[in-house]
């Protein structure tokens, strides 16, 4: 199980290396930067659909209340009170032993 | 940054999330903001191409690792990605049924309904970067809408806003060409 897990994630680790590698040889190319520019762009709009990815399963069995407090919580306490992302999941972790949502169907 | 710091950076980040993009914003906060070895750009594009390969959301570490230190760079990103994986393989065995008790599986929501909000913390500073002219917001919320109402890969929304903004850029609507 073990070598088939680590056997598995090679090939696609070796294509995103393969990737990047061309990527920055293509740093001086004009018409590359620009397909870039506009891939980066979408990369940020699959940042923030990553996020509702991760709250969906939990957006029937959390209760609002719960919803509210981790992922604002969460998100406040990093963007305003400049906590570091550690500390904010070792929050959430706590928490989260203290307060169980319901598991998602 | 040696590669051994670099695989514990990395793996800090992917052993205290449990969702492929979530540890980015420990990766951020430590190589983008306070070690300075990666840019928010860097970044930003190692998540481009991770989306444009097959294989987990999370092998943009990979990406990231090949930024910071070439090609023992993306090994220590490799490694740092599968050790949470296969030490946790290892600990079921021993943990089995109480890994479903509900302050186990509670505490596991925590993080990942945190995970969400930093990500979202984390998507205002790409997104500064990254959006710099209204065709590249128009870009962003498209493709937020897309994503959102349609069962669409992210390749594709990556893919086809690669193509809109040259096209964009061939007709002279936005500089760059």
């Amino acid at each position: 199980m073990l070598v088939a897990l680590i056997a598995g994630s090679v090939p696609c680790a070796a294509m995103a290396l393969g990737l990047t590698a061309v990527y920055d040889s293509w740093s001086d190319d004009a018409v590359a930067q620009v397909a870039i520019r506009g891939a980066l762009a979408a990369a940020v709009a699959v940042t923030i659909m990553t996020g509702v990815i991760l709250v969906r399963p939990f957006w029937r069995s959390a209760s609002r209340g719960q919803l509210g407090v981790f992922v604002g919580g969460a998100f406040a306490a990093a963007q305003f009170a400049h906590v570091t992302p550690l500390l904010v999941l070792l929050v959430a972790a706590l928490a989260g032993l203290a307060w169980p949502a319901r598991s998602p169907r | 940054v040696s590669s051994l710091a670099l695989y514990l950076h990395f793996l800090k980040a992917t052993a205290t999330t449990f969702a492929g993009l979530a540890s980015l914003p420990v990766i951020q906060a430590d190589l983008v903001e306070h070690h300075h070895v990666l840019t928010n750009q860097q970044l930003n594009v190692s998540i481009v191409i991770t989306r444009s390969t097959p294989g987990p959301a999370g092998l943009y570490v990979v990406s990231a690792g090949y930024f910071v230190d070439g090609f023992w760079g993306a090994v220590a990103g490799w490694a740092a990605m599968t050790t949470p994986a296969v030490i946790a393989v290892a600990l079921l065995r021993f943990v089995g049924r109480r890994a479903q008790h509900p302050r186990a599986t509670g505490a596991i929501q925590g993080v990942v309904l945190a995970s969400a909000g930093l990500l979202w913390t984390d998507a205002l500073p790409l997104g500064r970067q990254a959006i710099t002219d209204p065709l590249l917001l128009v870009i962003l919320v498209l493709g937020v809408g897309v994503l959102l109402t349609r069962r669409v890969e992210s390749l594709w929304v990556i893919v086809g806003s690669a193509i809109i903004y040259l096209a964009a850029a061939s007709l002279r609507v936005v500089a760059g060409l």
